[in-house]
């Protein structure tokens, strides 16, 4: 595949960019995902995992979603005023070629906002997770525990 | 040669004395825990049923107590989730009824008894929730040194807080005597409460 061939054919650009999906999804693996099962009185919960990146190439992690959940936000924990610390919500995630980003508690996080139903222990859901410039979402079964 | 018997003889005793001593400190395991002067005092706030209710009745207990939200996603649920695994632990050695896990909330507006006690019992019956006026749980958190701070709009359906994470220690008297960063290792918690039991 030659760039003059793209420069001819909006089908050559739609294959690069599917083939730069495939090479990203290939690339991309999620590792020990879970989910934290709360009380069912609960509208939100958070979920954790390893993102590996076996490519040579960095992958920027933009967002996800679930069907478990109407919204999902990536989140870290900064420090605030008086010794408090809070959320802040993070847009996007860079994970370095051949490197790993680790999600959890008390530290980067999935975050997810207003469940469509409950989170029973034993039970998993998908997440699909988007990345920057790869059309197709890369997706996993998390698996929903009583976790600390 | 009597006079090196003697001396071999206190040496043996002196050795032995200090073995004793390390295998005592070695059981026990750990040092007195400290009172903390500046902390703590009764709460009187409204519990997960709805009633009045003060800390003093507590006396005579050890509790574990922590300030949170129900909406927290992340600590709060870890932290009360590890103290329910330590509570357990305790239960099965025969020793929780003497211990009481306490959660107050500083989110009095969705936090209501009746939510309380749902959300509180998912981790354990026996726990204790307490709630009140806002004026009420800013002074229950001002004599325990916990900070909260409401992120967002006042009128935002969805908030959240910026907040400390302790979990307190409380001796039966009443007096404050460890605090535990979130998350605390129930091992440690377990050992800890044990040596105020």
């Amino acid at each position: 595949m030659s760039v003059r061939c793209c420069n001819r054919s909006s089908f050559c650009t739609a294959l690069m960019l599917w083939l730069l999906s495939g090479a990203a999804m290939a690339q991309v693996e999620i590792d020990e995902g879970w989910l934290r099962a709360v009380p069912p009185v609960s509208s939100s919960t958070a979920g954790y995992m390893t993102l590996h990146n076996r490519g040579e190439q960095a992958v920027v992690l933009t967002g996800f979603e679930t069907d478990i959940a109407e919204a999902g936000e990536i989140h870290t924990w900064v420090d605030g005023d008086e010794g408090t610390r809070r959320m802040q919500r993070l847009t996007e995630v860079e994970i370095p070629a051949g490197g790993k980003v680790e999600f959890r508690s008390g530290g980067r996080h999935l975050m997810l906002f207003r469940l469509t139903g409950e989170l029973e222990p034993g039970d998993t859901h998908e997440l699909c997770f988007g990345f920057r410039d790869v059309e197709s979402p890369v997706c996993a079964d998390f698996a929903v525990r009583r976790g600390q | 040669m009597f006079q090196r018997l003697a001396v071999l003889a206190t040496a043996v005793i002196l050795v032995l004395a200090g073995v004793l001593l390390y295998l005592q400190l070695e059981n026990n395991g750990r040092e007195e825990l400290p009172v903390n002067e500046r902390l703590g005092g009764e709460l009187v706030l409204t519990d997960h049923r709805g009633e009045t209710f003060s800390t003093a009745e507590l006396h005579g207990n050890v509790v574990l107590m922590f300030f949170g939200f129900t909406n927290c996603p992340d600590y709060c649920p870890a932290t009360m989730a590890r103290l329910a695994q330590a509570y357990q632990e305790l239960e099965q050695a025969g020793e929780a009824d003497r211990v009481d896990v306490v959660f107050v909330s500083f989110d009095p507006e969705r936090d209501t008894p009746e939510h309380l006690r749902e959300y509180l019992g998912w981790f354990h019956d026996d726990f204790i929730g307490l709630t009140g006026p806002v004026e009420e749980v800013e002074q229950a958190a001002r004599q325990y040194g916990a900070v909260f701070m409401r992120q967002g709009a006042d009128d935002a359906e969805e908030y959240d807080f910026a907040h400390s994470d302790y979990v307190y220690l409380i001796d039966d008297q009443g007096r404050v005597r460890k605090l535990f960063q979130a998350n605390p290792e129930p091992e440690e918690v377990i050992a800890d409460v044990r040596s105020l039991l």
